[in-house]
């Protein structure tokens, strides 16, 4: 038993290797010309099933062809690769699938001119068909846009805003991410992207220092990589899109509280832990911030720590109610802090006299900001991220820029950006969300 | 293979009747795998013209030899009828064990090495347990699967190990000499060689067979299974942890929860390869075509641009089917008239992969048309 299984098992693997290699002349290395290149070796046994298996194929591609306006680039290649295999093995119904195709797809033109090298040389089991098609070659390009994870509505925005710059530049963005945030699952993805020969990735990275030789790869492969949001570290990536800087984030905060105190009044910090170093560094830069002739009237009366637990927030949030009964405004500078503190502002019926700000999403803070209870407060769009991501990606891709520090290019709606020394490209101020916006997030 | 209870009854007996076609069924379902090798591989090479491509192939073996090593050795304790769920946090304690060395300024070698003596400690640990003490496999390994990974993370906190030189991270991103074949691959191809070897030609690896048809019996009859039970569970931490090395140095730096949640994967392509569960059958074969079945499903997958949780569910049905399906061929065997008529299992293999094929489709259906 175990001798038969090796046996096929081996035959199988010579078969394997030699469709693979007589299949690829010399394409892997030699440069745009033959990028598409496709084998495909079909036994006259499943021959029939192939057939409408191609034709499914062809039909769901042309009609998502029409739909992305012919610039899916890999569908593309996709039905290149079986409409001209099957057109070898001589499948009469499959040449109408072709045509239709060939009517809607631009990148058709090429798709035809690909020259059928069938050298059929294959060994006794069935014939094969090389079929050799240009699919990258054309103008349009795919980005992959890669959560840390799918499913969560903050990438999810940022998918919104990619798309929307994709719209604008012509191009097609892929979310594909992993199914969870996992640097094993995210790598394994991000391989296959590498073998898809995609034209670009934008990554959100599962670990800054595991990615970095995937993004090496990628580059060594000639696939531009940026990453937002989490960055791989320099080395495994052209250019970082960093969501905000501390100092814009601190003078968001103060700004808001200010206007809520109305200019002048006892103010107080809810922080996460004692150690946190984003959020000490924010409080630092606070209390700088509030040196200023403008926060003159302002008076930090307290800093409390609520460890980024909900009950423990909640609590420090009533605590420091009662120990200064004129406090006019809470400043969380945490996602979990923030929405403890209104929780706790509005169960003491302190609504309007109490206001909360800081840190957080949307979604969290929405019946708190048309309650009252913490009218307005910051955080970076990731739509806007996800745009500019693209945006950027798009520049060094097609070659406006090499992705070097002091490049300078234009992202669309949001303007012009300039790549600092350390490869980073700066989103720009925090945006703040109130009664008028924040119906327009979910995330 | 040597089965003489199975050649031996192959008319009169009747008592044997049901093992018979039993065996008969395993040794099937090795070629049921290579038939749904071909035909993913033939979907693969029908959706994706980057499928049968030797670069890619190859670079995509590298996303499954960790998980391949630790394979190995789980074929012998699911054989005997046990589990180990510690594998994956072994292979974390024992990479971050080295990362930590590294980080104190340990040779990188001397780290790796002691990193291979923590694995296999971690396994004695597990062998100790459920072998000398006769505790359940289960509980245990349940027990060190969170024990090892909260040691790694007391080893390295929140900080991640970064930096190892090159000739070390060549263990996983490196190629041999001026070939397109990673380390990691030849690494595993020798490996599973060797387990192969021992579990179809050695008396250990028959032992482990008997001890997983009836431990009790086997112990009556001399079969030392506290030293074996023991030494397979070791081996189990030993390849974690090289598996661990050959992960940290793919990722050219270490976190504790690096690896995580590689046990289940590891688990589900073994029973994918025909080993039962309930110990006493399967082959080392039909592991190793699981994870080439596993791995070049999940490498179509990915190329179509199917999502994860997709993927995942494909793979979970798959693994259903699984033990599905020799359930119930065994039944429909068991019917005196379908005896030695292999067509109904042929059907059902055809239907197998016709359902496959239509879920490959329908589930392509399924990427958003952006």
């Amino acid at each position: 038993m175990f001798e038969k299984g090796l046996r096929s098992f081996l035959i199988l693997v010579v078969l394997a290797v030699l469709s693979a290699c007589g299949g690829t002349p010399a394409t892997t290395t030699s440069s745009t010309a033959t990028q598409g290149a496709a084998t495909s070796s079909s036994s006259t046994m499943a021959a029939t099933t192939e057939t409408s298996a191609a034709t499914m194929v062809a039909a769901t591609d042309t009609s998502t062809t029409t739909m992305t306006a012919a610039t899916e680039t890999s569908a593309a290649t996709m039905a290149a690769a079986t409409d001209t295999s099957t057109a070898a093995t001589a499948a009469a119904t499959d040449t109408s699938a072709a045509t239709m195709t060939a009517a809607t797809d631009t990148t058709t033109a090429t798709m035809a001119a690909a020259t059928d090298t069938s050298t059929a040389t294959m060994a006794a089991t069935g014939a094969a068909a090389t079929a050799a098609g240009s699919g990258a070659a054309g103008g349009a390009k795919t980005y992959i846009l890669v959560p840390k994870a799918l499913g969560n509505p903050y990438f999810d925005t940022a998918n919104k805003g990619a798309q929307q710059a994709a719209k604008e530049l012509g191009v097609t963005v892929t979310y594909q991410g992993p199914a969870t945030a996992d640097a094993t699952q995210q790598i394994q993805l991000i391989n296959s992207l590498i073998a898809q020969n995609v034209s670009g990735l934008a990554i959100s990275a599962d670990d800054s220092d595991a990615l970095v030789p995937a993004g090496k790869q990628a580059m060594d492969a000639k696939i531009p990589v940026v990453t937002w949001d989490s960055a791989i570290a320099p080395g495994g990536r052209m250019v970082h899109i960093n969501q905000a800087v501390a100092a814009d984030i601190a003078a968001i905060q103060i700004k808001m509280a200010s206007d809520l105190a109305g200019g002048a009044g006892k103010i107080a910090i809810l922080s996460a832990t004692s150690t946190a170093p984003n959020q000490n560094e924010w409080i630092g830069l606070m209390k700088e911030e509030l040196k200023k002739p403008d926060y003159a009237k302002l008076q930090l009366v307290d800093t409390v720590y609520g460890d980024d637990q909900d009950e423990k927030s909640y609590t420090e949030a009533q605590g420091l109610m009662k120990k200064y009964p004129d406090l006019k405004v809470i400043i969380a500078p945490t996602t979990v802090g923030i929405a403890s503190s209104a929780r706790a502002v509005q169960d003491a019926k302190l609504v309007g006299k109490v206001f909360v700000t800081g840190l957080g999403t949307p979604n969290q803070m929405r019946d708190y900001v048309k309650s009252g209870a913490a009218p307005q407060f910051a955080l970076w769009n990731p739509s806007d991220l996800g745009y500019l991501a693209i945006q950027t990606l798009d520049a060094v891709a097609s070659g406006k820029i090499k992705g070097q520090p002091g490049d300078t290019f234009t992202a669309g709606k949001l303007g012009s950006y300039t790549i600092d020394k350390d490869g980073v490209v700066l989103l720009g101020k925090p945006t703040v969300f109130n009664k008028d916006n924040i119906d327009q997030f979910n995330f | 293979m040597t089965k003489p209870i199975g050649s031996a009854a192959t008319t009169q007996q009747p008592a044997y009747s049901a093992r018979d076609t039993l065996a008969r069924l395993l040794v099937r379902w090795e070629w049921l795998l290579v038939v749904l090798i071909i035909a993913v591989a033939v979907l693969n090479t029908r959706l994706s013209p980057f499928f049968l491509r030797t670069n890619n192939l190859l670079r995509t073996t590298s996303d499954f030899m960790e998980i391949g090593i630790m394979m190995l050795p789980m074929v012998f304790i699911i054989v005997t009828g046990n589990i180990d769920l510690s594998i994956a946090s072994t292979l974390g304690l024992s990479a971050s064990f080295m990362g930590w060395l590294h980080i104190m300024g340990v040779n990188i070698w001397l780290a790796a090495t002691a990193a291979l003596l923590v694995g296999a400690l971690a396994g004695l640990l597990n062998g100790v347990l459920i072998a000398r003490l006769r505790l359940p496999a289960l509980v245990v390994t349940l027990g060190t699967f969170s024990f090892y990974r909260g040691l790694a993370y007391a080893l390295l906190g929140d900080q991640a190990a970064r930096g190892y030189p090159p000739a070390f991270t060549s263990l996983g991103q490196g190629t041999l000499g001026r070939t397109r074949i990673p380390v990691a691959l030849l690494i595993f191809v020798l490996l599973a060689l060797a387990f192969g070897l021992v579990l179809n030609r050695m008396t250990f690896g028959r032992y482990l067979y008997v001890i997983g048809n009836n431990e009790e019996a086997s112990r009556f009859s001399g079969v030392p299974t506290v030293r074996i039970k023991i030494a397979m569970y070791v081996l189990s931490g030993l390849m974690a942890a090289l598996a661990g090395l050959i992960l940290a140095a793919r990722f050219g730096s270490t976190r504790p929860d690096i690896g995580t949640g590689l046990e289940l994967t590891v688990i589900t392509v073994t029973v994918l390869g025909g080993i039962s569960i309930f110990g006493g059958s399967g082959t080392m074969i039909g592991a190793i075509l699981a994870l080439l079945l596993i791995g070049i499903l999940r490498f179509g997958m990915g190329l179509v641009n199917i999502q994860g949780q997709v993927q995942d569910i494909v793979i979970g049905s798959l693994l259903i089917l699984s033990i599905l399906l020799p359930r119930l061929a065994g039944q429909l065997s068991a019917i005196r008239s379908w005896r030695g008529a292999t067509l109904g299992k042929i059907g059902l293999a055809l239907l197998v992969t016709v359902l496959f094929g239509w879920f490959f489709f329908w589930s392509r259906t399924l990427i958003p048309a952006k």
